[in-house]
């Protein structure tokens, strides 16, 4: 106690940031494994993820069956990395999605008072919709497919992006070297694009990294709810979701699926974090991880 | 201070109205026709498909039907369920306290863990506790709570027997067999707002704690408890408060799934369900309720902060 944290501080951050950026490279780690053993999974197993087998079900994990098998005899080691795929390119499309719209839109609102004047609003008015309602409501509508999904994510989480930007922009364009380049003749187009995204792009590229997390676990939420990614794919959460039956009689079903979310989810937050006190260490406290919690 | 409320009041409404229009837009975008649902997918007649589109009042303009529903849906009436075949709201009246039951421990558990924690982990900067609460954070934001919640079931329900695995039993059926189905899923719900929480709380004290007032604070010979929990912890609060806020919200919204995991007969299960069968009233009327408590809780938030830190203006 004796210890204030005061003046203790400027050698703390020095600390934290080798540590920080010592979580960047774990995160990275993480993964790149992840994402080769994605795509290097017909290598890995000789297994197909969707082919019946009837007479092998619910059999425990063995050397033939690192992870069991479910009940109509799928193996689940081959569902799980096949289901990487699924699972990396449904969150990391709608990621990209998110991100090219919420920089649009953020730096559209940030910049003319009209455009935010509805933005702004409707931003509000998606952001009061709590945890994945409106994913449950629009999946309602739209009705089950992975395309669907996507676009069912990037709704969800374009509104953040759009209020990282917007804010940015707002705090950009009254500083002095906007001016002058407005005096020099550049364009609207030009400030937004050369001037002021690129002094706003640390804090957008941590929250997209969070996002990427994000959408990893509502994907797996909603294929929980039965509301995801369309079975038979066999997406991590639509792993999760065939296994419950069995919890009892075979738990080790949803145990690997589950672990490979998190694996996935940790590695991401880690990476942003990293980037956080990387790219700018002023948002150490500022850039929260929000939204990781809704799966 | 009045006149303040009952701006921040008025700011909300138009935040209502584009939610409500929203949800009304949303139902409405079905590529399947609502009726089908109704009276089963195969083999209805055309006429008898007018009929009921007629009932419902799906066969007049699409602005017509929102004028019509929008004063009946700020009223609270959102018709009859499709599956049900009950008034909405006496279909959801029956599952709102479970909600609110669930999310509202959870968030108790939240403030009870989360905040000392987060207090303990920044009066001890890089001690052991303070790495073990941020590994415990980064963890706690990581694990899908469905995951979490079937491996509590696996552990506490399956192989220890301490607890039952699912179900939901009224608080009047006695204490016991309803809090043991409780605990469970507030854990479940809980952790990744403890998470979050912890987080906010250390490093918003942090920053109060380099302030230079709580170094005069020190300097005066005040006793550290004192500086602690009376000078940092108030300031501290402004900031641990909006997160307050975010956590009953995310309760709400995470209790869709955790009441899922453990079959507990609440709001969220009944909106899944309604959306899986389209049940469209039933629905609109459950993201409605979500919504208006959601509203509500934001503008507590709004106000606690002028009544906690009065140097805020009221502009």
């Amino acid at each position: 106690m004796s210890e204030s944290a005061a003046p203790a501080r400027p050698r703390n951050s020095e600390l934290r940031r080798v540590l920080r950026s010592r979580l960047f490279i774990a995160g990275a780690i993480i993964m790149l494994l992840i994402f080769s053993s994605a795509a290097a999974a017909p290598l890995l197993t000789r297994y197909d993820p969707v082919t019946l087998d009837t007479k092998h079900s619910l059999l425990p994990m063995s050397l033939q069956h690192p992870f069991g098998t479910d009940e109509l005899g799928r193996d689940v080691f081959a569902r799980v990395l096949y289901g990487a795929r699924i699972s990396l390119r449904v969150g990391g499309l709608s990621t990209l999605f998110t991100a090219i719209l919420g920089v649009l839109l953020g730096l559209l609102a940030g910049y003319y008072k009209p455009v935010d004047m509805v933005v702004s609003r409707l931003v509000d008015g998606l952001m009061i919709f709590p945890g994945l309602i409106l994913g449950i409501m629009l999946m309602a509508a739209l009705g089950p497919a992975e395309s669907n999904v996507i676009l069912a994510m990037t709704i969800l989480y374009t509104p953040r992006i759009i209020r990282v930007v917007r804010g940015s922009v707002l705090e950009l364009k009254s500083m002095d070297f906007i001016d002058a380049a407005r005096v020099v003749g550049a364009g609207d187009l030009r400030i937004l694009f050369g001037h002021i995204l690129s002094n706003a792009y640390a804090p957008l590229i941590v929250q997209v990294t969070f996002g990427f997390a994000w959408a990893i676990l509502t994907e797996s939420g909603m294929s929980f709810l039965g509301l995801g990614t369309p079975p038979p794919a066999p997406s991590w959460g639509n792993i999760i979701a065939d296994g419950r039956d069995f919890i009892r009689s075979a738990p080790w079903l949803m145990l690997f699926p589950g672990a490979s979310i998190s694996l996935a989810v940790i590695g991401l937050n880690f990476i942003g974090d990293g980037l956080r006190d990387l790219l700018d260490p002023r948002l150490r406290n500022t850039a929260r991880r929000i939204g990781t919690s809704v799966g | 201070m009045g006149a303040y409320l009952v701006r921040r009041i008025l700011a909300f409404i138009p935040t209502l109205l584009i939610s409500v229009t929203l949800i009304f837009i949303l139902t409405r975008l079905v590529p399947g026709n609502p009726v089908w649902a109704l009276v089963g997918h195969q083999s209805v007649s055309e006429e008898k498909i007018k009929e009921v589109s007629h009932e419902l009042g799906l066969d007049r303009p699409v602005l017509v039907q929102y004028l019509t529903w929008l004063p009946k849906a700020l009223s609270g009436d959102f018709g009859s369920s499709i599956f049900f075949n009950r008034p909405v709201v006496a279909v959801i009246a029956d599952r709102f306290p479970v909600t609110l039951t669930l999310a509202g421990l959870a968030m108790l558990l939240t403030l009870a863990l989360a905040i000392p924690l987060g207090i303990f982990a920044a009066t001890r900067q890089n001690s052991l506790v303070d790495h073990a609460t941020s590994v415990f954070s980064t963890l706690g934001v990581s694990l899908p709570s469905f995951w979490l919640g079937f491996l509590l079931i696996i552990l506490f329900a399956v192989t220890l027997h301490w607890f039952p695995s699912s179900g939901y039993r009224p608080l009047s059926m006695g204490i016991v067999p309803w809090l043991s189905r409780l605990v469970l899923p507030v854990i479940a719900l809980a952790l990744s707002q403890v998470a979050l929480l912890v987080r906010t709380t250390r490093s918003s004290m942090l920053e109060v704690l380099g302030m230079e007032y709580v170094t005069a604070a020190r300097a005066k010979g005040l006793s550290e408890a004192k500086v602690i929990y009376k000078h940092a912890l108030r300031n501290a609060f402004i900031s641990i408060i909006t997160v307050i806020g975010l956590t009953f919200a995310l309760s709400l919204g995470g209790s869709v799934i955790i009441e899922n995991v453990f079959a507990i007969p609440g709001l969220g299960q009944l909106i899944t369900t309604a959306a899986i069968r389209r049940d469209y009233p039933v629905i609109e009327g459950g993201m409605m309720y979500l919504t208006v408590i959601s509203l509500a809780v934001n503008l507590l938030v709004d106000i606690s902060y002028t009544l906690i830190n009065p140097r805020v203006v009221y502009e």
